[in-house]
């Protein structure tokens, strides 16, 4: 879904921490938590900001996707909307790229906007994507690697199995097709990590976590306890992996190299939940609770509940995707 | 060590240590968190559990079939209809969601979650079957739909909401579905391969009601009342145009869930007391019906969706 920071050192040097186990300490996040102390005038401002830049959350709305300011507990409703240019959406999940462009799976194609959007919704398609290898769902999740590689999660692929078909950096149209290993056979959500690895994970029992080495057709499940039905994943800027699992509900910190327990959870609400966001000061995580129509936000690390967002949203119309720009590791 | 030598430390090991990291993923099984060890979870020996919708309206209560003891409770947004497969799986409809939840054996967190699109106003809560082979089919007005085991994006949709309600669906031990309707009881022969619901011109009509085959005795069950008595109404497959008998459950009535277990000679069904007018659910011998053998009290909550497992699981 998102990928986190390339390393200062290179993908090498980080190939080499993320398989260290002596250096596992340092996945431990900056205790930082977000202060939400927008009000008045500087709530105005923010959402001026808003609407000129495209920066906020971004949540799928039964017609369009929503775009809400970061950061803003007022709950006051969407700023601008990103209106879906074909068919009827299938709300799916939401992604930023390194460039803020937003990316929206639905009604069988994936389609990259650009990043200014207006109260009326004057955004600008930059392409849309084809997908043959999608089932009836159509494609469900995007993810980038840091070489601009674009993958596409086909939760239940054409033929049944769940696929994830690979593009080139801007192109239209895939080149190469994945598949998780045993046991999984569906593909929930993809991510992946600075090195280029594609994780795949899927819910229903036996479900778990595969990765893919970047570049790499080969996958292989990770050693994971402490999580059951993951859903949805993304990594922090110390490399830590964050495991979205229905189970719990909860998020499950682990350190790398992402074997054995987590080293942290973050309970959830209770909700049902499908995918979560984190954004790039690693500051709040915000999770959208699919059956009340409502994105929880909580500090990170702490994983303290703050607020939640419902404005401009209603139940029973989508999965209840979820971006933020700045994304984590873009 | 300095940075430079630990940044060729890394260089000269990266495809190794990548490598390891990988194998050793590969080389040990994925270690699943589901919580089989709860001591509620746990059956008597041998004994199959029963499902229904709880005493709470947010909790769905299990119960041991040789003693009628509760002994697990999962809860819940707004559970409905419930059926489970042949390997144990719960599944739940929650149709103020509206989903369908599916939790292993022995856990009390769903493992999937299947979004459902909007019910058509009026038409009441979805039912769900799952096939022995693992297809999943649920109901919305009058359309069902039908999903591959273990996915959550039907691959194939079968009716018309416009002109036809299902209420209840069941699966044969060969994939073929029955359902029932406000117009009747229909098939759709292969299932979720089939591509159209036949309606059988029956009279007097049958209650639109959940549905059992009975494999074993070629009969489809349709559970509805007769004169204010609850009663399980029997066709005769595979061509059920005419009622072939009818048992009678005392003391029940405006039954709505009924499942069969095979193994216990033995139906299960949900409904209003004619004593107290409280919800219950209760077993009766099958099929001959009569005095119930368990009776259990599950409040006032109106819908209660009922199942059981097979023996042990």
């Amino acid at each position: 879904m998102m990928r986190m920071n390339r390393p200062l050192s290179g993908s090498l040097l980080a190939t080499f921490i993320l398989c260290c186990t002596s250096c596992a300490g340092n996945g431990a996040a900056t205790p930082s938590v977000s202060a939400n102390t927008e009000a008045g005038v500087g709530h105005a401002k923010q959402i001026a900001r808003a609407v000129s830049s495209s920066r906020g959350l971004y949540v799928f709305g039964s017609t369009a996707v929503n775009v809400y300011p970061a950061n803003d507990p007022t709950n006051i409703g969407p700023t601008c909307y990103v209106p879906l240019v074909q068919g009827q959406p299938f709300g799916q999940d939401l992604s930023i790229d390194q460039r803020g462009h937003l990316w929206v799976p639905y009604g069988g194609v994936i389609t990259e906007y650009g990043r200014r959007c207006g109260p009326s919704g004057d955004v600008t398609v930059i392409k849309t994507l084809t997908d043959r290898y999608a089932g009836s769902g159509g494609p469900t999740t995007v993810a980038f690697a840091p070489d601009g590689t674009v993958y596409v999660d086909n939760e239940t692929g054409f033929g049944g199995d769940g696929n994830v078909a690979v593009y080139h950096s801007g192109a239209t149209s895939p080149y190469d097709l994945l598949y998780p290993p045993h046991p999984i056979s569906q593909v929930a959500n993809i991510a992946v990590d600075a090195n280029g690895n594609l994780y795949m994970m899927w819910s229903l029992y036996p479900g778990g976590i595969s990765v893919t080495a970047a570049g790499k057709r080969k996958a292989a499940m990770l050693n994971l306890t402490g999580v059951s039905s993951p859903v949805g994943m993304a990594f922090d800027n110390a490399q830590n992996m964050l495991v979205l699992d229905i189970g719990g509900p909860d998020i499950a910190i682990y350190a790398p190299p992402y074997s054995g327990s987590p080293t942290a959870t973050i309970p959830l609400k209770a909700n049902h939940f499908e995918y979560f966001a984190l954004d790039r000061a690693n500051k709040n995580l915000y999770v959208a609770a699919w059956d009340t129509a409502a994105v929880q936000v909580y500090g990170y690390p702490s994983g303290t509940y703050e607020y939640s967002v419902s404005a401009g949203l209603s139940p029973n119309s989508q999965w209840l995707g979820v971006a933020v720009d700045p994304a984590a590791g873009n | 060590m300095s940075f430079a030598t630990l940044l060729r430390l890394a260089t000269s090991a990266t495809t190794l240590t990548l490598a390891a990291c990988l194998g050793s993923a590969n080389s040990q099984p994925y270690s699943s968190a589901i919580p089989l060890g709860d001591s509620l979870n746990k059956p008597a020996t041998g004994a199959s559990i029963i499902f229904a919708d709880g005493g709470a309206a947010n909790q769905i209560d299990g119960y041991s079939e040789r003693n009628g003891k509760m002994i697990k409770a999962i809860s819940t947004l707004c559970p409905g209809s419930l059926t489970v497969d042949t390997a144990g799986d719960l599944y739940v409809v929650e149709p103020c969601v509206p989903a369908i939840l599916v939790y292993p054996p022995g856990s009390t967190k769903f493992a999937l979650q299947i979004k459902l699109p909007p019910l058509y106003n009026g038409y009441g809560s979805p039912d769900v079957a799952v096939s022995r082979l693992g297809e999943l089919a649920t109901s919305n007005g009058g359309i069902v739909s039908f999903f591959r085991k273990g996915t959550r994006e039907p691959f194939n949709i079968v009716g018309n909401a416009k002109f036809v309600q299902v209420t209840g669906l069941a699966y044969d031990a060969h994939g073929n579905l029955y359902v029932s309707t406000s117009k009747g009881l229909g098939e759709i022969i292969g299932g979720g391969k089939g591509s159209a619901i036949t309606l059988f011109n029956i009279s007097p009509q049958p209650p639109a009601g959940h549905l059992a085959v009975d494999d074993t005795n070629h009969e489809l069950l349709d559970v509805g009342e007769s004169s204010g008595i609850g009663t399980i109404y029997q066709y005769h497959l595979p061509n059920p145009a005419a009622q072939s008998g009818a048992i009678t459950l005392t003391g029940t009535s405006f039954l709505e869930g009924l499942v069969l277990n095979r193994a216990t000679h033995s139906v299960f069904v949900s409904g209003l007391a004619t004593s107290d007018g409280s919800s219950y659910v209760w077993q009766f011998p099958y099929p001959a019906g009569g005095s119930p053998t368990l009776t259990i009290s599950q409040g006032s909550n109106g819908f209660i969706g009922v199942t059981v497992t097979e023996s042990g699981k």
